[in-house]
């Protein structure tokens, strides 16, 4: 009975290691199959179809997404068409199924005729919970090609790269690997196809290289002063119990030693106005005194300065010869009068520019009515401790083109 | 002794009236705590932003949600939210559907839908959340006399109540301020209106 026993449990065991070396052997040789390296990492295409064609009156041409990987969460688009090649560009639509798709906004979606270009312009958002899954040739939106009769030979067509992005859902990264061209031939008979170039992207993230600090050039003797500078941050209007990163930049109305300061604000009063507080070198020569040494000196010549402010979750603003007051050898900057003079909301990957980026990235974040997140979370634009509907409607209000620019 | 007395009793009366003008006060301070209003510090910005409404209408097996504008001519909108709390009183589910169906018009007009989710509560509750957004650089104007349907509910009860909480339902317009609905918090019961 006891042998039957010590059997029976020999085979269970061996049994238990050859089922782990068969799962073992079978991941292996999963692991082992090739793949193309686009389809192993998170990445995307873009790509017109037909991708090389001879056109004889008109055709439609489909600009289509593949995504590997990871889910998306943003396309944006520019396609030049330049008057040159003969060709014009119209009747550009959304892929019906996406326009009426209550996951999908397309804030941008025009042909806009230029000097000498067609610009074929689209930016779109999944605004769902899950964003775009992997997907393979999906048609996001059409337009059509004319000849007219200057065309002849071969013609590219090509994506503009400046504008051009796929954004992924979770790391809020361009994963845009390739953006294929599309070549159209406009003699009927004897038309040459070639081989369609593509324009390739490195899917990694690019490295900026370091800002320049922009050195004082030093002439005569420089004067500390304590600088305080009043402003507001659009979307906040009542105090808020923690400081907010900014930079402010400071110079003279002469446009001499420009410095910047990576500083904090808080809030002072209860309207949510901000005040930062901070040690600037002024050069008197820079206000015609060159013989002034002292702070004291300096109130009678010092009447404004220029001054450009950058909130993490803001754009940047400039306001130029800002009006100062001095109080005790303090200097005092108020550019925080009137609605118009708040910083606009919405950069919150803190680029000095609002693009769809931005909004697809405060988005990712809106899972519930109100979503509680940490401090210094930059999708908090209004910086109340949740990422609810008006934080997207504040950077949504200052989208108004493909790319936003702040102030420079 | 009578002097004695008489001071006692004054004490005593005192006590009682101080009491009962507590008493009082106490209960002031918790029916306006209840009922969330402070006299003193009352948001007339709050109270005048009501602008919109919003109409459940029964259509065979579904509800639908209607949303009107009413304190104003137009006003271009950008987004909007609901927290609306259906509820059958017997205990079965008001619903089986855990998302709603988003209008046909919306998506016609570029609107999205990043929240639409169904959760119960508890037995015969459920919790209908919409989010809606509308990115586009030209805005979306809503008209006073063109209603939008926002969604449809499939029912599953037919003695369904319903309640537009005023907690996350709100309009945000293209300038991002804040308008409410009008009679939040009223439970109307959708076959028997």
């Amino acid at each position: 009975m006891a042998i039957k026993k010590n059997i029976l449990f020999a085979a269970f065991v061996i049994g238990l290691v050859l089922v782990s070396i068969l799962i073992t052997v079978r991941q292996t040789q999963e692991r082992q199959q090739p793949r193309p390296e686009a389809e192993t990492m998170p990445s995307a295409v873009l790509s017109l179809h037909p991708s090389q064609t001879t056109i004889n009156d008109t055709i439609n041409v489909d600009v289509k997404i593949s995504s590997f990987v990871t889910n998306i969460s943003a396309v944006s688009f520019r396609i030049l068409v330049p008057f040159s090649t003969g060709l014009e560009a119209s009747d550009f639509s959304i892929n019906q199924n996406l326009a009426i798709s209550e996951d999908w906004n397309f804030p941008i979606k025009e042909i806009e005729s230029g000097d000498s270009v067609y610009k074929i312009k689209l930016a779109a958002v999944n605004t769902s919970f899950q964003g775009l899954t992997p997907t393979t040739d999906l048609t996001i939106a059409s337009f059509k090609l004319t000849k007219n009769s200057q065309c002849s030979g071969d013609n590219q067509i090509s994506f503009d790269m400046t504008e051009t992005k796929v954004i992924d859902k979770n790391t809020k990264e361009n994963i845009l690997v390739s953006a294929n061209s599309g070549t159209y031939n406009c003699d009927a008979i004897s038309g040459t196809i070639t081989q369609t170039p593509t324009d390739t992207l490195t899917p990694t993230i690019s490295i900026s290289p370091p800002e320049e600090t922009p050195t004082p050039i030093i002439t005569g003797t420089p004067i500390e002063g304590r600088v305080n500078v009043d402003f507001r941050l659009e979307g906040i209007t009542t105090p808020r119990s923690l400081a907010q990163d900014v930079k402010i930049t400071l110079s003279s109305n002469t446009g001499e030693h420009v410095q910047s300061f990576d500083t904090t604000a808080e809030t002072v009063g209860d309207d949510g106005k901000y005040r930062s507080s901070f040690v600037y070198l002024l050069y008197p020569s820079d206000f015609g005194a060159e013989n002034v040494n002292t702070i004291e000196e300096l109130e009678n010549v010092v009447g404004s300065l220029n001054i450009l402010i950058k909130g993490s979750s803001h754009l940047q603003k400039r306001f130029d010869s800002a009006p100062v007051s001095w109080q005790n050898g303090d200097i005092f900057i108020d550019v925080s009068d009137g609605l118009g003079n708040a910083l606009l909301a919405g950069d919150v990957n803190d680029t000095n520019t609002l693009t769809i980026e931005d909004i697809a990235s405060i988005i990712s974040y809106y899972t519930d009515f109100s979503v509680p997140v940490g401090a210094s979370v930059n999708e908090d634009v209004n910086d109340d401790g949740v990422v609810d509907i008006t934080d997207i409607a504040l950077a949504i209000k200052n989208y108004t083109d493909f790319t936003v620019q702040g102030d420079q | 002794m009578d002097k004695t007395n008489k001071t006692v009793r004054t004490i005593l009366i005192s006590i009682v009236v101080l009491v009962f003008v507590l008493g009082i006060i106490l209960v002031v301070n918790q029916y306006n705590s209840k009922n969330n209003i402070n006299p003193f510090n009352q948001s007339s910005e709050e109270k005048l932003n009501e602008a919109f409404s919003l109409e459940p209408r029964v259509n065979g097996d579904n509800l639908e949600l209607w949303m009107s504008l009413e304190g104003e001519d137009t006003l271009p909108v950008v987004a909007f939210t609901l927290n609306i709390t259906l509820s059958s009183g017997n205990g079965n589910p008001p619903t089986r559907a855990t998302q709603v169906t988003p209008g046909s018009q919306l998506g016609v007009n570029n609107w999205s839908m990043p929240l639409n989710e169904i959760e119960t509560v508890k037995e015969g509750e459920v919790n209908v959340k919409i989010g809606g957004l509308h990115i586009d650089t030209s805005r979306y104007v809503f008209k006073n006399s063109e209603p939008l349907m926002i969604a449809t509910v499939p029912l599953a009860d037919d003695n369904v109540s319903f309640t537009l909480q005023s907690e996350h339902s709100e309009v945000l317009d293209a300038d991002v301020n804040k308008y409410h609905f009008y009679d939040t918090e009223k439970t109307t019961s959708l076959y028997n209106k």
